[in-house]
């Protein structure tokens, strides 16, 4: 029998879907018992912004598409219609499931610590005069009751600011229902601490504002209030080629997002059905997009409680990175570059590594010249100021990516502030997004050559999420690399396009194309019975081209590892097909961000770390670099140390089964029971910590059962 | 950078006792004009980057609707130079502390709005007159000293033409 194409649609995961099952995967964090109480909040709050990014983008997206009369879907076989319904459906699901944790879980837990968030009916006397105040002081000003008619046409509703609708009655007139409407500025916290002495008390801002503008409607009777929220369409549509200045025409767009379409309305539950009819007329919804919910109608709201409180019990243990240590004969870091590369893997070694290999190079007189791109930095940037420092005495050049979702506005900040102060600012090229993490200096050395050093991250400049995302950075004075970093600047700065950019991958040129390579290269080596195996970490798989060459590398014998925390098209354990492939998705404390690439390469093992994911926007739209790790000690220590803890994680771990769906790596297949995790299970991300302050050794990873049987099933067949 | 004068909208009468009278409310009539200038300011494709209030009630009202109807997503700053007693210096100390970004909105009260107005667009030690009425906004362009007057529009002359036109002047988004 004729085996079925690889593009057959059955063996291919639907994104939007694996994507929910990745917010699921938060979720289960903020459900799972074994997590402090604070950071379960801390996980639904997070379940609860993606779920809004989730809408703002992918299903406005799907919800445009649709509307412009499309309905071809992706690899997966789902016509849009389709994808829409089951996103409907999922969707509805898993907010129930988001209160259900919140109500029956994690309120009631976090009462028991005496952190309460508070109804209007459960305050005491001292709480209720504050109450009272804080309305009169802080609120009175800020509200103004505007009643919905058709002389009084429906004030604008902001993307994700909180409302409260009223259904108000004309004391002593008619029997007719007006629609009063208030609208919340952004001046006041969305959740306000109780004075209270023993214990943590809040209350939700929509509380009080619905009990206050309630007051403010002199001569109407209320009949019903609700809280709501509408999540608009938050895509950037930008006609680039046209622009005569790029960031001017995202400054222009930024300000219309905020006018984009309605595509959900959240609303309490017990809000009256009129209100809903009305106020969905009014963001012309259809009724799937209404989500009535049992609570606040801004859960990631809640990320304030963690904020705001102490209990350092109910939170994770803080931990001390490790920092750089040079060797005794390099004098400063440049001297322990030439001497070898450095490998650094956040947040278990110290981002100030790289801080100060920026700052240190902003203060000093040997270096020339400074080139660096900026995707996302984080408010208090020490990185930003250094440039601007340096730009005073050499030549300094910054690549901003004003695109980068969401952190458009700070990043047009930057790119003002860093053209003040002279540094050259580009803005990358014309349809597509910088995502490289390059900084590149040029030094004349005490020893009177010009060298190179190069920084190459996986993870954005900002030390903000460098405490929270996992990321690798390397820095070398390597001449090859440098080299060609200084050509990938070129590329961004004057679009000069080079043949070769070896020894880096960069995307949108050759990326894509060498990983198809590499792949195959491992599938040839399979087939003549050399060692092959390829272990690949990213954030998402989607590339269907890469995913048709991995699985013909497992059709040749090539054992695949994956590990993919986010978004997998990728359907493992087809058989004939992917039954080589693993897939694994960690979520835990911090957040997966490192992308690594391993392959076997019968022997001479390749190890590639850089910013790209196996998706078509990261292989065709950005520019991304891949850099090889040429040390054999730092591919050791990428293999034997990082990937080896990653694969043999069993309490963080989930694994992909073959119907899409994901099982922790404790759970057995199959069992449905919610058994116990095991006692003596392996956490790789506390185990890096571990590792970081001495207090384990690489001994302590448990040798993979599987992986001795699978050592012997290569044996077997070969 | 570009800074729009606003005047608070209707608010009835003033009152004798002056602490309800920072508490005195927009009225209907108020809360319509602020509708007009919105949309009006809106359609006109105003961006600011910070709006900015006296402490009176009418006036965070105002610049609540106005913001809330320009899409502004910052937070609404309150700040006491623009109290019905402040001073022209104390008003120019706020222009210097938001000197940097494109475009403000400022929100205060007569007659030192209006005073602060013909000011800013006129040679130092000078005063042009100036007259804003309650809910009328002014555009000013300024430059390091001072300021040209490039336009005032008050709820009177947006209600006329809204009337004048068939439609609404509300913009309607042409995109899911």
């Amino acid at each position: 029998m004729a085996r079925p194409a690889l593009d057959t649609p059955s063996y291919y995961l639907n994104r939007e879907l694996s994507w929910l099952q990745f917010n699921h995967r938060v979720l289960d964090e903020a459900r799972d018992p074994n997590n402090p109480l604070l950071e379960r909040l801390k996980f639904l709050a997070i379940s609860a912004s993606n779920l809004d990014e989730f809408f703002e983008v992918r299903v406005a997206g799907l919800v445009q598409q649709i509307e412009d009369g499309f309905n071809e879907g992706a690899a997966d076989g789902l016509t849009l219609a389709e994808e829409r319904d089951r996103i409907n459906q999922e969707t509805h699901d898993f907010v129930d499931k988001q209160y259900d944790c919140w109500n029956g879980h994690l309120r009631p837990r976090l009462a028991e610590h005496g952190i309460r968030v508070l109804g209007l009916h459960e305050l005491d006397s001292t709480a209720k005069s504050f109450v009272e105040e804080y309305c009169e002081k802080e609120l009175d000003p800020l509200l103004t009751p505007v009643t919905v008619d058709p002389a009084h046409p429906f004030p604008r509703v902001i993307n994700k600011a909180l409302c409260v609708a009223f259904l108000l009655r004309r004391r002593r007139r008619s029997a007719l229902t007006y629609t009063g409407v208030v609208t919340v500025p952004r001046a006041l916290p969305r959740l306000i601490r109780l004075p209270s002495e023993t214990t943590a008390d809040f209350i939700f801002l929509a509380d009080l504002v619905a009990f206050h503008a309630a007051r403010m409607y002199h001569g109407y009777d209320i009949v019903s209030s609700a809280a709501f929220r509408v999540t608009r369409n938050s895509n950037l549509y930008l006609a680039e080629e046209e622009a005569r200045s790029l960031l001017e025409s995202v400054r222009a767009e930024l300000h219309n997002r905020r006018k984009g379409d309605a595509v959900r309305m959240e609303i309490e539950a017990d809000a009256d059905p009129e209100i809903i009819e009305r106020l969905r007329g009014v963001f012309e919804l259809d009724s799937w997009q209404v989500f009535s919910v049992n609570g606040p109608v801004n859960l990631s709201r809640l990320f304030n409680v963690y904020e705001q409180t102490e209990h350092p019990e109910l939170k994770f243990k803080t931990f001390v990175p490790r920092e750089l240590r040079l060797t005794a004969k390099s004098s400063d870091l440049f001297e322990e570059l030439r001497r070898h590369d450095v490998v650094l893997h956040h947040p278990y070694d110290s981002y100030d590594s790289v801080i100060s290999f920026i700052e240190s190079a902003s203060a000093d007189d040997r270096v020339l010249s400074i080139k660096q791109t900026l995707y996302r930095t984080n408010e208090h940037s020490l990185i930003v100021p250094a440039l601007i420092a340096a730009a005073a005495k050499k030549e300094v050049t910054a690549v901003v990516e004003l695109k980068a979702r969401f952190d458009e506005a700070s990043n047009i900040k930057w790119a003002r502030d860093l053209e003040d102060a002279g540094v050259q600012v580009f803005h990358g090229l014309v349809g597509l997004k910088t995502h490289c993490k390059l900084s590149l200096l040029v030094r004349r050395d005490p020893d009177g050559v010009t060298r190179r050093y190069a920084h190459i991250g996986t993870g954005n400049y900002n030390a903000t999420t460098a405490r929270i995302y996992t990321d690798l950075s390397l820095l070398t004075a390597d001449a090859e690399i440098t080299s060609s970093v200084h050509d990938v600047f070129s590329f961004l700065t004057a679009y000069a396009e080079n043949p070769s950019y070896d020894p880096l991958l960069v995307a949108p040129l050759d990326l894509a194309e060498k990983i198809l390579q590499l792949i195959e290269r491992e599938a040839h080596h399979a087939r003549e019975g050399n060692p092959a195996r390829i272990i690949a970490k990213m954030n998402a798989l989607l590339d269907k081209k890469t995913i048709m060459a991995l699985y013909q590398a497992s059709q040749a014998g090539v054992e695949i590892d994956l590990l993919v925390r986010g978004i997998c098209a990728l359907r493992p354990g087809i058989r004939g097909v992917s039954d080589r492939i693993r897939v694994r998705s960690i979520v835990g404390r911090f957040l997966e961000h490192s992308r690594i690439f391993y392959f076997a390469n019968s022997g001479e093992e390749e190890v590639y770390i850089g910013s790209a994911d196996w998706m078509p926007r990261n292989l065709y739209e950005r520019v991304e670099v891949l850099v090889p790790l040429k040390d054999p000690m730092l591919r050791e220590r990428i293999r034997h140390e990082i990937l080896e803890a990653y694969l043999a994680d069993n309490l963080k771990t989930r694994v992909l089964m073959r119907d899409g769906n994901y099982r922790r790596a404790w759970q057995s297949p199959g069992s449905k029971r919610m058994t116990k995790p095991p006692a003596n299970g392996f956490n790789a991300q506390e185990f890096l910590i571990a590792l970081a302050e001495g207090k384990e050794t690489l001994q302590d990873i448990p040798m993979l059962p599987s992986k001795a049987r699978r050592r012997a099933l290569v044996l077997k067949e070969r | 950078m570009i800074v729009y004068f606003l005047r608070h909208a209707n608010a009835g009468n003033h009152l004798a006792n002056p602490k309800k009278d920072e508490k005195r409310a927009l009225d209907k009539e108020g809360i319509e004009q602020c509708g007009y200038v919105g949309r009006a300011l809106a359609a006109l494709d105003v961006q600011v980057d910070t709006v900015i209030s006296s402490p009176l009630k009418r006036a965070t009202q105002t610049a609540a609707l106005v913001g809330n109807e320009l899409g502004h997503e910052g937070k609404l700053q309150i700040d006491p130079a623009l109290r019905p007693q402040a001073t022209f210096a104390e008003f120019r100390k706020l222009l210097d502390k938001y000197a940097r970004q494109e475009a403000i909105m400022v929100v205060g009260h007569n007659p030192n709005l209006s005073e602060f107005l013909g000011r800013i667009i006129s040679d130092a030690g000078c005063e042009a007159a100036a007259e804003l009425r309650k809910g009328a906004v002014a555009k000013v362009e300024l430059r390091r000293t001072s300021g040209s007057l490039q336009w005032v529009l008050t709820p009177k002359i947006l209600r006329t033409l809204h009337a004048a036109a068939a439609d609404s002047s509300r913009p309607k988004s042409s995109r899911k």
